[in-house]
């Protein structure tokens, strides 16, 4: 198995480390994801550039995240460091790094966290503007998410503590204390972070959603095994994981990934949770908890729409469709070919 | 041209073939077969200037490296403080007044930080931020090596360009002096010759004239037998210098890689943890192990801070040394060919008979 280096990293040396690579870009391509996901063209450039590295001896291992199968933290700043230093002109002349160079210029890979703010709509007679903000961070748990969330205002002085919008309302940027705010809820439930935005004064919250990519588990036949992800997360898809995989040998590399997403919006009819990995909150929350919730949910009107799309090998098929069966889900599910 | 000389007047023939012993003027005709582009005392500062010029390059680009060195050390030990502070507060050691006063009072480290409250920024996000930037110092400094080693290759590249000089002009004093010596004979044929003749004969006038030319060949070629030694021995000093040079920036390029190799792995490490404790870190949860990831990161800290620090010294102590001795070389040589150049028709004599006892002397030495 790859081996374990640190918490929660493994490491992969070339050619494996490549494969591995391949296999993950391959996998998350598959899923076919909305922009309500992070960018799955910067993570493939993310990925590309990784493999670079290797193929190019820049690095010797491909460091990843144990529980999710996805480049962490070290991987993704090895990257962005080095797009750095390229653009400043201080990388170093040998021609491996002058190729490496080379082969990332013109690629974008996704960095380790970014906040985007745009206006959808202003309306400067009503005092009026529609804002949409996007935080795409690689989170605690190693799986890259995006949180995205619609709101609007219509008084701009209830504004400032929460936008800045520049003189003519064409630029904007989210204050301090809001982009935190959003960037801590990356962890949690859409739900959560709609309520808390909805308390802000002079904030009509539309729309909460988070899109998140992982784990993409993969098993890679080498010679001296099978090489896999040592903490496989996922809960129910990482037990179900574990079993088909002690169960059979490969000839090729397999790999199963899951790819949530968690929706909190005005606009959804019924609340109902289509992903097998995670219920609604409200069920997850013990009776007294679950009463404060309702309670509080009472006020403010949205609701809740779970999901979950699953991209995995012939071989592995069997587990989404095992756990589609006990949750009562239907989902869409891509096979890797 | 061969020239007769004929043992007495009456024998004289009227051409200048001549009975009786010959002496063979050959030598004056044929031209001393220097390799390279012959040698002057304006040639030869040209060339040993052009050769300074590439070490005094790689003394400025020593320079230049030494300066970002510094930068960077300051850099380093700015972000070792902040780390610090971190570790220190999750220590429970450095604030009185709770997490919050402690908190507070951490982020005032961070620039544009201070008037912020602390809910204002994400712990996480800092530590990631803080992270990157070490990741980045590390690169920085491992990209020294790479300009080293360029320098390196360059630099030996010159001595190899070094070496053939010295062979040539080492090459080229054997040839002047080979030369010297012969016409040393020569001249003292003609003279013996012009004993023989009746003094203000035509053969004298002719012996007497070849013996002035064997004399100006003389003086120019014992001038290049000094320049071409003299050429020789600045070549070699050119060369040790180079080679001290060289070296000073190979051994430099290997303590970079070693201390930036630990660093980095040190620095991987972190992640991890970083990683794993950022949403905890968020909600001033899981301490101990924030302080744990803390460690690690001031621990490679420490480490490249240490390797900024050392080569600093190394910097202060070979750079200030090697540049001190290229000047005191180029002071001394300067010197010898001002001397050499004033000095240099009044001792042509003494040249010649210094270049013809070296001659002879070397002679002596390979017999």
């Amino acid at each position: 198995m790859a081996e374990v280096v640190g918490l929660h990293t493994q490491a992969l040396e070339a050619p494996l480390g490549a494969e591995c690579l391949a296999l993950t870009a391959k996998t998350i391509r598959a899923a076919r994801l909305r922009d309500s996901f992070p960018s799955t063209t910067r993570l493939r450039d993310l990925l590309l550039s990784l493999g670079y590295g290797l193929e190019l001896g820049r690095y010797q291992e491909y460091l990843f995240d144990a529980r999710t199968g996805l480049p962490n933290l070290a991987s993704v700043t090895r990257v962005a460091t080095d797009v750095e230093i390229i653009q400043a002109g201080g990388f170093p002349s040998d021609a491996a790094s002058q190729e490496y160079a080379r082969r990332l210029k013109g690629l974008h890979p996704i960095p380790v966290d970014g906040i985007e703010t745009a206006i959808r709509r202003f309306d400067s007679r009503a005092g009026r503007v529609e804002v949409r903000v996007r935080v795409t961070k690689l989170d605690g748990s190693g799986r890259f998410t995006r949180i995205t969330v619609d709101f609007s205002s219509t008084q701009a002085n209830w504004i400032r503590p929460v936008l800045r919008l520049d003189d003519e309302g064409v630029q904007v940027a989210l204050t301090g204390p809001v982009e935190t705010m959003i960037y801590r809820h990356a962890a949690f439930d859409a739900e959560m972070l709609f309520v808390r935005l909805s308390r802000l004064d002079g904030v009509e919250v539309e729309r909460v959603e988070r899109g998140l990519i992982g784990p993409v588990l993969f098993a890679l036949p080498s010679a001296r095994g099978v090489e896999t992800v040592a903490e496989a997360s996922g809960d129910a898809l990482a037990d179900g994981w574990r079993q088909v995989l002690n169960s059979r040998t490969y000839e090729r590399g397999v790999a199963l990934a899951a790819f949530q997403s968690d929706i909190a919006a005005v606009d959804i009819k019924a609340e109902r949770s289509n992903d097998p990995l995670a219920p609604l909150l409200r069920d997850r929350l013990k009776e007294g908890a679950a009463l404060d919730h309702a309670s509080e949910r009472e006020s403010i009107p949205f609701k809740v729409y779970r999901d979950c799309k699953f991209v995995t090998s012939r071989e592995m098929r069997a587990i989404p469709e095992s756990l589609m069966r006990s949750a009562g889900t239907r989902n869409l599910i891509y096979e890797l070919r | 041209m061969v020239l007769r000389i004929r043992q007495s007047s009456q024998d004289m023939p009227p051409s200048p073939i001549m009975a009786g012993p010959k002496i063979n003027l050959d030598a004056l005709d044929r031209p001393a077969t220097y390799s390279g582009e012959g040698i002057s005392v304006k040639s030869l500062e040209e060339n040993i200037h052009q050769e300074r010029e590439v070490q005094n390059t790689k003394v400025d680009e020593l320079k230049v490296l030494r300066e970002r060195n510094v930068e960077i050390n300051q850099a380093m030990a700015d972000e070792l403080a902040k780390l610090q502070t971190f570790s220190d507060y999750l220590n429970g050691t450095a604030y009185e007044g709770g997490i919050l006063a402690g908190l507070k009072s951490l982020l005032s480290n961070i620039p544009g930080l201070g008037s912020l409250a602390i809910s204002q920024r994400s712990i996480e996000q800092l530590l990631k931020q803080q992270y990157h930037i070490s990741a980045r110092r590390v690169k920085e400094s491992a990209a020294y090596v790479d300009t080293l080693k360029e320098s390196e290759q360059d630099l030996y590249k010159e001595l190899e360009r070094i070496n053939t000089k010295i062979v040539e002009m080492a090459k080229n004093e054997k040839v002047a002096l080979d030369y010297v010596l012969e016409l040393r004979d020569l001249e003292a044929q003609l003279r013996a010759e012009m004993e023989s003749v009746e003094a203000g004969s035509v053969e004298f006038r002719e012996l007497d004239s070849s013996a002035d030319k064997v004399r100006a060949k003389l003086a120019e070629h014992s001038s290049n037998v000094l320049l071409y030694g003299a050429a020789e021995e600045r070549y070699v000093a050119l060369k040790d210098n180079t080679r001290k040079l060289g070296e000073t920036l190979r051994n430099l390029g290997n303590d970079i890689q070693q201390y930036t190799t630990g660093a980095s792995i040190k620095l991987d490490m972190a992640s991890a943890q970083i990683q794993a404790i950022g949403r905890a870190a968020d909600a001033s949860a899981v301490v101990l192990e924030m302080k744990k990831s803390l460690d690690v990161m001031t621990e490679s800290m420490n480490v490249t801070t240490q390797f900024v620090s050392d080569t600093q010294i190394f910097f202060r102590e070979n750079l200030d040394s090697l540049v001190q001795e290229l000047d005191t070389f180029d002071e001394k040589t300067t010197a010898v060919l001002d001397t050499n150049l004033a000095r240099s028709k009044e001792i042509e004599t003494n040249r010649i008979n210094a270049a013809i006892a070296k001659a002879e002397s070397k002679i002596a030495g390979d017999e």
